[in-house]
C-alpha cells in the first residue's frame, strides 16, 4: 500500500508540465542515441549531464533516466533495418530481426520490438515499485564494513560477468580504484598524486573521464569502419504483429522480462548480458531451436524484453543502496550527488519526491516511447540514412562542450582527450572500461568506509567477517575470485587427464 | 594479441608500482588508523601483481607470437590521426581564438578532410553548427564560452 501511495505521489510530480516535457526530451534523445551507432546511453548521459545543472533534481533524473531506457528502444531499429546494433544491448536483436526484415517482415519485427519493450518495461516497474522500499529498509542495517564488502563484491562481480579476460577486467578495476585516489585524501585532506596541479586537487572529473572513455574512444573506433551503405529501402508496413506472432512471443516476453530484471539488479548485469542470456534461454527451451537466426519473432521479443526490464532492476540498488551496477547508473548517481541528493536507504524519507517521481516517470516514459517508436518509426529510418560523416563532428563537439562547461577550463578537455586515447587503446588491447569506471566512481566511497572500518575495529580485519551481512558479501566475492582464478586451471587439468 | 598483451601488462605493472611507491612515500600509517598512502599502496600492489601474472601467462604461451594488425583496416589511421590532431587543436586554441572561430575551423576540418565532404557543405555545416551550438549553450543554457577574436 505504501508503494502504491508513493506511486500516485510520484505521478503527481511527473505530470507537472516541466517534468512531462523533460521526460519526453529524455525519451526522444534516448531513442536518437539508440538509433545512432557510436554513442551509447553512457556517453549521451555524460553529454547531457551539464544541461541538467539548472534543473531541479527530480526533473534532471527524470530526463536522464528517459535517455537510458529510451536508448534500449532505439537500438533495435538499426539492428532490424541495417543489421548494425545502435547500442550494445541490441546486438542479439540483429540475429533474427534483420532476417525478418529481409523476408519483408521489418514492420512486425519493429512493432514487436517496441511493444515487447513496453510490456517488459511496464511489468518490471512493478518489481522496482515493490522491491525498492524493502531493499532500502534492509540497507538501513548497513554500516561501513557492509559497504566495503558490498562494493568489493560488486566490483568483482562486474569483472566476473564481463565478456573478455577476467584478469584484465580485475586489472581495470584496480586501476579505476587507483584513479579515484588522485586528488585530496578524503580523511586527512592531504594532496595525493595531484603533482601540485590545482585542477587535480579535486580529482579527475567524472564527466571528462566518461566522455573520453565512452564518447571519444567510441567515435575513433567507429571511424575505422567503412561507412555503412545498406539500409533496406522497402516501405515498412504492418507494424502490428499478427495473432500468431503474439502467440509465439508471449512466453519469451515473460521470461525475458523476469531474466532482464534480475540481471539488472546485480552489479555488472548490463543490458547486453541480459539480452544475450534471454536469447540463449529461448533457444534452449524452444521446440524448434534450429529456426533461431533465420528470422523468427521470438528472437526479437525475448532480447528486447530483457534489455528493457534491465533498467528497472538497475534502479533498485542505485536508489535503495546508493550503489550503481553499471556505468549508466554511475552517471545517474553522479547527477544525483551534483544536485545534493544522496541515494541510499535514506532517500525515500529525505527526498521522496526524487524517489517516487523517477519510478512514476518511467511508466509515462514507456508510453511516450511506444508512441515514438511505432508511428514515428519512419522518422528514425530517415535519421539512419544520414551519413555518419555528418554526425561524428557534432558528437565530438558535444563531448568538448560538455567537458568544458563543467568548470570552464580547457584542462577538462585535455583530460577527456587523454582518456579518449586511453579508451581507444583499451579497445585495441581488449580491456573493458566498465570495471574501470565503476571502480573509479565507487573508489573514494570504498576507501573511506574501509579506513573507517579499520578505525572501528582497532586495525582488525575480522570486522568484515564477524558481521553476517558483510561476511555473506565477502564470501560471495571470494567464491567468484576462486572460480575466476582456479576455473581455467581445473579445465586445463581436465584436458590433460582426458585428452 | 600476445605482443599487445605484453606491452599493456608492462604498462600496468609500471603504473601499479608507481602508485605503490607514491603510497609508501605518503605513509601507510598504523592499521588502526590507515594513512593516505595505505589504499594506493595496497591497490597498486594488487594491480602490479595482476599485471605480472598476466605477463607471465602471456609469455608462457608456446609457438611464435601472432602477428596482428593494430588497425582494423589498412588505412584506418588516415581518419583517426587527423581527428585526434583536430581535438588537440581545439584544446590548444579554444581560449585564444575563441569558441566561434575554433569550432568553425574544427567542424570544417573534420567534415572536409576526414569525412570527405565537399567545400560548400563543409563550410555551411561549420557555420551552422558553431552558431547553433553557441546559441544553445551560451544563450540557452548560460554556459560561458571563450570570446577570443569574435565577440558576440
Amino acid at each position: 500500500m505504501e508503494s502504491l501511495a508513493g506511486l500516485f505521489y510520484g505521478l503527481g510530480i511527473t505530470f507537472q508540465p516541466q517534468n512531462l516535457f523533460f521526460c519526453f526530451v529524455g525519451c526522444f534523445v534516448g531513442t536518437l542515441v539508440g538509433v545512432l551507432p557510436g554513442l551509447g546511453p553512457s556517453g549521451a548521459l555524460a553529454l547531457l549531464l551539464p544541461v541538467t545543472f539548472a534543473l531541479p533534481p527530480s526533473t534532471a533524473i527524470i530526463m536522464l533516466a528517459g535517455i537510458y531506457y529510451g536508448a534500449m528502444y532505439g537500438g533495435s531499429t538499426t539492428s532490424i533495418l541495417i543489421n548494425i546494433p545502435g547500442e550494445a544491448a541490441s546486438v542479439v536483436t540483429c540475429l533474427d530481426g534483420y532476417q525478418m526484415a529481409r523476408k519483408g517482415r521489418a514492420g512486425p519485427a519493429l512493432g514487436m520490438a517496441a511493444i515487447a519493450s513496453f510490456i517488459a518495461g511496464a511489468i518490471s516497474l512493478f518489481g522496482l515499485l515493490f522491491l525498492a522500499p524493502p531493499f532500502a529498509n534492509f540497507a538501513l542495517k548497513f554500516s561501513s564494513p557492509e559497504y566495503v564488502s558490498l562494493i568489493l563484491c560488486g566490483l568483482i562481480l562486474v569483472s566476473f560477468l564481463g565478456s573478455g579476460s577476467r584478469l584484465k577486467a580485475f586489472m581495470m578495476g584496480a586501476l579505476g580504484l587507483l584513479l579515484g585516489t588522485i586528488g585530496t585524501d578524503p580523511i586527512e585532506g592531504m594532496e595525493r598524486f595531484a603533482f601540485k596541479i590545482p585542477y587535480l586537487m579535486d580529482g579527475l572529473g567524472l564527466i571528462p573521464v566518461i566522455m573520453g572513455l565512452f564518447g571519444i574512444s567510441e567515435i575513433l573506433a567507429n571511424l575505422e569502419e567503412e561507412e555503412f551503405r545498406g539500409i533496406l529501402t522497402e516501405k515498412i508496413k504492418n507494424l502490428f504483429p499478427t495473432l500468431r506472432d503474439w502467440k509465439d512471443s508471449a512466453w519469451p516476453i515473460v521470461r525475458g522480462t523476469v531474466l532482464g530484471f534480475f540481471i539488472g539488479v546485480i552489479p555488472g548485469g548490463n543490458t547486453d548480458i541480459s539480452s544475450t542470456m534471454a536469447y540463449a534461454l529461448e533457444k534452449k527451451v524452444s521446440k524448434h531451436p534450429q529456426k533461431f537466426g533465420t528470422g523468427i519473432i521470438e528472437g526479437v521479443a525475448a532480447p528486447e524484453s530483457a534489455n528493457n526490464s534491465g533498467p528497472s532492476g538497475s534502479f533498485i540498488p542505485l536508489l535503495s543502496l546508493g550503489i550503481p551496477t553499471n556505468s549508466t547508473m554511475a552517471l545517474l548517481l553522479a547527477s544525483l550527488m551534483i544536485h545534493g541528493v544522496t541515494p541510499g536507504p535514506f532517500l525515500i524519507n529525505q527526498n521522496p519526491d526524487v524517489f517516487w517521481s523517477v519510478i512514476a516517470s518511467m511508466y509515462i516514459g514507456n508510453l511516450m516511447l511506444l508512441a515514438l517508436n511505432l508511428p514515428l518509426v519512419g522518422l528514425w529510418v530517415q535519421v539512419i540514412k544520414i551519413p555518419y560523416a555528418y554526425f561524428f563532428p557534432i558528437i565530438f563537439l558535444l563531448c568538448l562542450l560538455g567537458s568544458y562547461s563543467i568548470a570552464n577550463t580547457v584542462f577538462d578537455i585535455g583530460v577527456m582527450i587523454l582518456f579518449g586515447i586511453f579508451g581507444f587503446l583499451m579497445k585495441k588491447y581488449a580491456y573493458e572500461s566498465t570495471p574501470l569506471i565503476l571502480a573509479f566512481i565507487l573508489g573514494p566511497m570504498f576507501e573511506e568506509h574501509f579506513r573507517r572500518s579499520l578505525v572501528l575495529s582497532f586495525g582488525s580485519f575480522g570486522i568484515f567477517f564477524e558481521r553476517p551481512i558483510s561476511a555473506a558479501f565477502l564470501g560471495l566475492a571470494i567464491l567468484l575470485l576462486a572460480v575466476s582464478l582456479l576455473g581455467p586451471l581445473i579445465k586445463k587439468k581436465q584436458f590433460e587427464i582426458i585428452p | 594479441m600476445r605482443n599487445n598483451d605484453s606491452v599493456s601488462t608492462l604498462f600496468c605493472l609500471c603504473l601499479g608500482l608507481m602508485f605503490v611507491g607514491g603510497g609508501l612515500k605518503m605513509g601507510l600509517g598504523p592499521l588502526n588508523a590507515p594513512g593516505p598512502g595505505f589504499f594506493p599502496a595496497v591497490i597498486g600492489g594488487v594491480l602490479s601483481s595482476l599485471s605480472a601474472a598476466l605477463f607471465v601467462t602471456v609469455s608462457r604461451k608456446k609457438g611464435p607470437p601472432e602477428r596482428e594488425n593494430f588497425w582494423r583496416q589498412k588505412r584506418s589511421w588516415v581518419k583517426v590521426f587527423p581527428s585526434l590532431l583536430s581535438l588537440f587543436f581545439y584544446l590548444a586554441f579554444l581560449d585564444s581564438l575563441g569558441y566561434l572561430l575554433t569550432t568553425s575551423l574544427f567542424i570544417f576540418f573534420l567534415l572536409k578532410f576526414v569525412g570527405k565532404k565537399g567545400w560548400g557543405a563543409s563550410i555551411l555545416m561549420a557555420v551552422i553548427v558553431s552558431l547553433g551550438s553557441y546559441a544553445m549553450f551560451r544563450m540557452g543554457l548560460g554556459v560561458l564560452l571563450p570570446k577570443g577574436l569574435i565577440h558576440l
